[in-house]
């Protein structure tokens, strides 16, 4: 080796350990604390009210009259249940030593005159108990007629810490119920954060901080430039194809440093807590200087009827590169109404960084697993929450009749959809800013987003719809984006008529494959063999790595002739971290660096 | 033998009269006239969880007025009622979705029963006779508690899935309960400690009656399975005839036991005077998605309330022959009761 050629690679290999080397503890913290400063910026001098608005006043001691009489004028007539819970005992946690009397005093008063209903999904509960824990214990030794629900202080301190931790127990052993939500991670981050700072008792204080560590390293490890990445219970549209505008977005600005600034109300709270990442958890959400594959295990929501399992398990599959992530569910219902199947997310073309297909199905049996009411007059009370979901239209929910089979970075799709189904079409959906998107004669469609490249080809004859109206992001009165109609033309959909179909996805980027003509070449040079009939749907295809996958409707997979057994899948595996189901200890491991959550000892081991 | 064969028509005519015919004889007195309804709703137009719309939770009307307010808790998303009348007091309960809520104080403050171990309350039985054994379903099967609600351990031996919508007493038997849930109707024998299932040939079983005036006979709804019933205790069922084979939400015997009353999801509220054999249409209103509830007045079974999916209570005077809308437009009422 000469010495030119030496020097050149002790460059290159320089450049490679400084784009994976993370900066140090002490810059991350000082531009945390820029950013934090950034996320509350505008709510101490805000005249509008609200909590945030009071609770930045109070933790900044900074015009403490306003926050005061704001305070007051709030709860004079509180609304929001476990919406008003969490900023409720949040203003009053980071505010109480700088309150009036007055304002203190009608902050307990609520406690005792309003009732904040429980809810009935798994963030409702967590909000709803940490709250309750946090707040019986600043006002502990009362009777049942102090408070709103007839319950003495130890007695909601009880019921609250016995439920926070059986939430803790069975998420790390089975795997989270409303797992890896972008909308819904600000539910769990803000009451475990309140948790990690302000809980009285040691023990729930420490679990606070593992419980906001583990949902952080379940966020980071399927992280990219902000964006969650893979499939997920619960998304909106529509966050759905503009993926930063997520509530989890907002926490990867604040603790990662990623997407886009944000003054989001999720993150005001965290933004004033003394919790801080650990660094090995921001490591892993930034390091991609490595491609890796991470697969997780989850679960289903409690299932109340029309099952025979409580909560079945949810297998994850994530391929993730420093260009893009694509991600599935295996399929199936996994998570009323608000299901993301599979997706590719990319870094190219804000705010359309994805491409993603579902069957938009709905039915009164899918909502009544989940929900206890009459079958068939539940549609109609989700519709009244949950606009899009009979909608044919929609760009979220899981299907029966959808299953998945990803191998690295090649998914295969297929369908077989019963007569009479709600809706016997498939869809995908394809940006508007992506710079190519090519019929080619094989019958792959070759699109291009930067260096991304995603190939999909599909089993059956399709069409094309330009969406001529999308949705915007306005929010409802519990903070959710909500549709609202709006000519914003240029995104295309690929519609399929077919009942029994599918479709092939391949990604690679230029790192990976070299230039799009290359990629163009190496789709057709492979195209897929399917058989598609009702009770006979099935694929067998090479990737463009040289796999041969053989994928049968509904679980039959196999992979270079190795049938693959999905419930070997561990509670997260990958290079970054690992779970075994049922050990209640999560595993990171980054560089020399390692951390466990052990929550059996409830100990966190550096 | 081959005369007991000829005459197993003629006996078995002659039981099945004798049931029917039993079932039309008067109901008792009533001990007191209630003076006030009380509605439970679970659900308004524009309700979201952490929202600012909701109207549900605890309304009561007083008998001869024409307005219902809400008495408890705007946000409360309530499926059934109970009460209890003893010599300690009178005791109000409210089966809600956050839990089993209690009032011994007229209904002026409550208390929670239950902890987080429950999800939605879906209905509750207190027994008749001692105040500390309340039976409660739930999605997740029958709990039942002998201390008032302080601990509670669930009853399940003999059900085989966990849904139970709906558990009942017995209208002479304390000892014995009836549950509807997702595969059947079942009885206990034993205070809910087994369950045995009887066969009612309905999936999904939505609605369940009891006749107050003949204890054996039953009528059932279920999930786009129409109606059936038994006149034997659950041995044999059969087949409600004339009534379509829809969703039945709502099923009511009147005190009297002449009348029965069923209703469900566009169905319109339908009609019978023989034991529900079969049944009539009595009144359909295009504007009525689902009948949830059917409430026949104790004293005067010509006084019909229905509650509905998200259309409010209707009223009839006159045993379904005029309707008026009796308020709770938009809310969805689950249960209609008439206290004192």
């Amino acid at each position: 080796m000469n010495i030119k050629k030496f020097f050149l690679i002790v460059i290159l290999f320089a450049l490679q350990s400084a784009n994976a080397q993370m900066v140090s503890r002490e810059t991350y913290l000082k531009e945390f604390e820029k950013r934090a400063a950034f996320v509350t910026s505008i709510y101490d001098t805000a005249q509008s009210v609200g909590y945030y608005q009071a609770a930045v006043r109070y933790a900044r001691g900074k015009d403490l009259a306003t926050a005061d009489k704001m305070l007051i004028e709030l709860l004079r007539d509180p609304r929001g249940d476990m919406f008003w819970m969490i900023p409720a005992i949040g203003t009053y946690l980071h505010g109480k030593d700088n309150m009036s009397p007055e304002a203190r005093a009608a902050m307990r008063n609520a406690w005792k005159t309003y009732a904040p209903y429980r809810g009935d999904t798994e963030n409702h509960w967590c909000m709803y108990h940490a709250s309750l824990f946090l707040a019986a214990e600043q006002w502990p030794n009362l009777p049942g007629s102090e408070w709103y629900n007839g319950k003495s202080s130890e007695e909601n301190l009880r019921d609250a810490k016995e439920y926070l931790i059986h939430w803790m127990n069975i998420s790390t052993t089975i795997g989270q119920g409303e797992f890896d939500s972008p909308d819904y991670f600000p539910e769990y981050a803000m009451p475990m954060i309140l948790l990690s700072q302000y809980a009285k008792d040691p023990e729930m204080r420490t679990r606070g901080t593992m419980m906001t560590d583990y949902i952080f390293a379940d966020f980071a490890v399927e992280h990219l430039d902000g964006q969650y990445i893979g499939g997920f219970s619960r998304i909106y549209q529509p966050a759905v194809y503009k993926p930063l505008l997520s509530g989890a977005s907002a926490f990867a600005y604040l603790y990662f440093g990623t997407g886009e600034p944000t003054n989001s109300g999720w993150t005001v709270l965290p933004a004033l807590s003394n919790y801080r990442l650990p660094e090995i958890i921001y490591s892993i959400a930034l390091d991609r200087s490595k491609t890796y594959i991470h697969q997780e295990r989850k679960r289903v929501r409690n299932v109340i009827r029309f099952g025979t399992e409580k909560n079945p398990p949810v297998y994850k599959y994530s391929y993730i590169t420093k260009d893009y992530g694509i991600g599935s569910l295996q399929g199936g219902i996994l998570q009323p109404i608000q299901q993301h199947t599979w997706g590719v997310r990319y870094t190219y073309g804000r705010p359309y960084t994805t491409i993603f297909g579902l069957h938009p199905y709905w039915s009164g049996t899918e909502v009544g697993m989940f929900f206890p009411e009459e079958v068939k007059t539940l549609i109609a009370d989700v519709v009244a929450s949950k606009g899009t979901y009979n909608n044919p239209d929609k760009w979220t929910g899981g299907s029966p009749f959808e299953r998945t089979f990803q191998h690295k970075n090649t998914l295969i799709v297929l369908y077989d959809i019963a007569p009479g189904t709600t809706t016997e079409h498939i869809d995908g959906f394809f940006p508007r800013n992506l710079e190519e998107r090519i019929v080619e004669p094989s019958g792959w469609i070759a699109c291009k987003a930067g260096d991304v490249y995603i190939g999909w080809y599909p089993l059956q004859e399709y069409e094309w719809k330009e969406e001529s109206d999308v949705s915007i992001n306005t929010l409802n009165d519990i903070g959710r984006p909500q549709l609202e109609r709006v000519k914003e033309t240029g995104n295309w959909r690929l519609r399929s008529h077919k009942p029994q179909n599918g479709y092939v996805i391949e990604v690679r980027s230029k790192d990976e494959i070299g230039s799009f003509a290359q990629f163009q070449a190496a789709l057709n040079a492979h195209t897929p063999a399917a058989t598609l009939q009702p009770g006979s749907v099935s694929v067998q295809y090479t990737t463009l790595g040289g796999d041969k996958m053989d994928f049968a409707f509904p679980e039959k997979r196999t992979l270079n002739g190795n049938a693959i057994d999905l419930s070997k899948t561990k509670l997260f595996e990958g290079p970054f971290i690992n779970a075994e189901v049922g050990s209640e200890k999560m595993t990171m491991t980054y560089k020399n660096k390692k951390l466990v959550l052990d929550f059996k000892a409830v100990k966190i081991i550096e | 033998m081959a005369a007991i064969k000829k005459l197993a028509p003629v006996m078995f005519l002659a039981l099945l009269m004798g049931i029917v015919f039993s079932a039309f004889r008067p109901a008792p007195q009533e001990k007191s006239e209630g003076k006030t309804y009380y509605a439970a709703v679970f659900l308004n137009r524009g309700h979201v969880t952490g929202g600012t719309q909701s109207n549900v939770g605890l309304f009561k009307r007083a008998a001869g007025d024409t307005v219902w307010t809400n008495i408890y808790r705007r946000n409360l998303l309530s499926f059934g009622l109970g009460i209890w009348e003893g010599k300690s007091g009178r005791r109000y309960y409210i089966a809600a979705g956050n839990g089993l809520h209690r009032s011994v104080d007229g209904t002026k403050s409550w208390r929670v029963l239950t902890d987080w171990h429950t999800e939605e309350i879906l209905s509750v039985a207190p027994d008749p006779i001692d105040s500390s054994i309340i039976y409660v379903s739930t999605p997740f099967g029958v709990f039942k508690s002998i201390d008032e609600g302080r601990h509670w351990e669930k009853k399940m031996t003999g059900m085989k899935k966990w849904f139970v919508k709906k558990v009942v007493l017995d209208v002479n038997d304390r000892k014995k309960l009836f549950a509807v849930g997702e595969d059947d109707v079942f009885r206990s024998t034993d205070s809910g400690d087994h369950w045995e299932a009887l066969h009612a040939g309905l999936s999904d079983v939505q609605s369940f009656a009891q006749d107050p005036a003949s204890p054996n006979h039953f009528l059932a709804g279920g999930e786009e399975n129409g109606i059936r019933l038994t006149l034997d205790g659950g041995k044999t069922w059969q087949t409600a005839q004339g009534v379509p084979k829809e969703s039945f939400y709502a099923i009511t015997i009147s005190p009297d036991g002449r009348t029965a009353y069923a209703g469900g999801f566009k169905t319109g509220l339908w009609t019978s005077t023989d034991a529900g054999m079969s049944w009539k249409l009595l009144w359909k209103n295009p504007e009525i998605e689902a009948i949830s509830t059917i409430f026949v007045h104790k004293n005067d079974p010509s006084h019909l309330m229905i509650g509905t999916s998200g259309q409010g209570i209707y009223e009839s005077p006159d045993a379904g022959k005029t309707w008026r809308c009796d308020g709770l437009q938009g809310c969805q009422v689950r249960q209609i009761e008439l206290y004192p």
